[in-house]
């Protein structure tokens, strides 16, 4: 019995050191690295300039061009015009954007080239977006302009 | 003398043999103030490299020219000449008189014609299916080197066969 009593203890004194030593660190340790993994996305959701949403929204914009075109030559009307329109002026927008903060550089053109595009190109797109516009409320819209353009009879 | 030398080595030898214990005795006591996180200023990549007097970076002139950052490049002339055609079409569409009327008053050749749907034609195209290919990178596919030439050269060729198309249309 006593024997008995004596080994039961030695294996819960062997059981609670290597419990101790072994599987509490690592569960100390796989908090650790938790807790540091959710600090960091939290950092990165509060960031200030965050681009995810932005680059999810041109990818999606793109692809939307890519079946609006067709679409819009086959079925010119009011709606996928301007469906098609909207979608192209922003990709335009966001893709000169891009490459005017990307190429005037002020390392090389000084400080104010960059914001003098910049400014160019907002007043050069809204003044363009609103001409394509007036071409589909007012005119034969974007789809039937460029079909005509593709149909011209030559005049030699 | 031999006395004051071997008492000052033993008192020397005990402190170093008792280092490891009392290895605080050596250390100069410092408290440490917790201040509040300041910000770095705002500043872009070139407004650094400039305020540290660096060169630009990445500098282009360095490069060899590849089949990768020709296609890249293109891309965004392309895409730069899209756009004008767009703003030019939006400028013109506010002019007086309407579309129909304009395009019947201009009396162009065939060559004159040929020419501008060629104008309009390539860069669309080459746009259109690089933009294609841009996108599957994004979903990942298509990013080993080799893949990544391999799509360059098929969709140059698409390119130029989409031109043709169009432009016989």
């Amino acid at each position: 019995m006593a024997f008995h009593r004596f080994a039961g203890a030695l294996a819960k004194k062997a059981f609670k050191v290597s419990f101790a030593n072994t599987l509490l660190p690592k569960l100390d340790q796989r908090f650790t690295r938790h807790d540091v993994r959710c600090a960091h996305t939290q950092v990165k959701k509060l960031a200030p300039d965050d681009h995810r949403l932005i680059w999810k929204l041109q990818r999606l914009c793109s692809i939307c061009l890519i079946i609006a075109l067709p679409i819009d030559v086959m079925y010119p009307c009011l709606l996928f015009d301007n469906l098609f329109v909207l979608l192209m002026a922003l990709h335009s927008f966001w893709g000169v954007n891009d490459t005017i903060a990307d190429y005037c550089r002020p390392i090389l053109f000084g400080p104010y080239f960059r914001k003098a595009w910049h400014a160019i190109w907002y007043i050069t797109w809204t003044v363009g977006f609103s001409g394509l516009l007036y071409l589909n409320f007012m005119d034969i819209g974007f789809g039937r302009a460029l079909y005509k353009i593709w149909r011209l009879e030559p005049k030699d | 003398m031999s006395a004051i030398c071997r008492l000052a080595g033993r008192q020397l030898c005990s402190r170093l043999a008792n280092s490891e214990r009392n290895s605080l005795l050596f250390v100069r006591p410092v408290t440490i103030q917790a201040q509040p996180y300041k910000e770095p200023p705002k500043q872009g990549h070139d407004e650094k490299n400039m305020q540290l007097g660096r060169p630009c970076s990445p500098h282009l002139t360095v490069y060899q020219v590849q089949l990768t950052s020709t296609l890249s490049i293109s891309h965004r002339i392309t895409g730069c000449m899209l756009s004008g055609y767009a703003m030019a079409f939006g400028f013109g569409a506010m002019l007086p008189g309407d579309f129909t009327t304009f395009l019947d008053g201009l009396h162009l050749n065939s060559a004159c014609i040929f020419s501008i749907k060629m104008m309009l034609a390539f860069p669309f195209s080459y746009h259109f299916l690089n933009g294609i290919r841009h996108l599957s990178w994004d979903a990942g596919k298509f990013l080993t080197i080799k893949e990544v030439y391999t799509t360059g050269y098929v969709m140059v060729a698409a390119a130029f066969a989409l031109t043709a198309c169009l432009a016989a249309l």
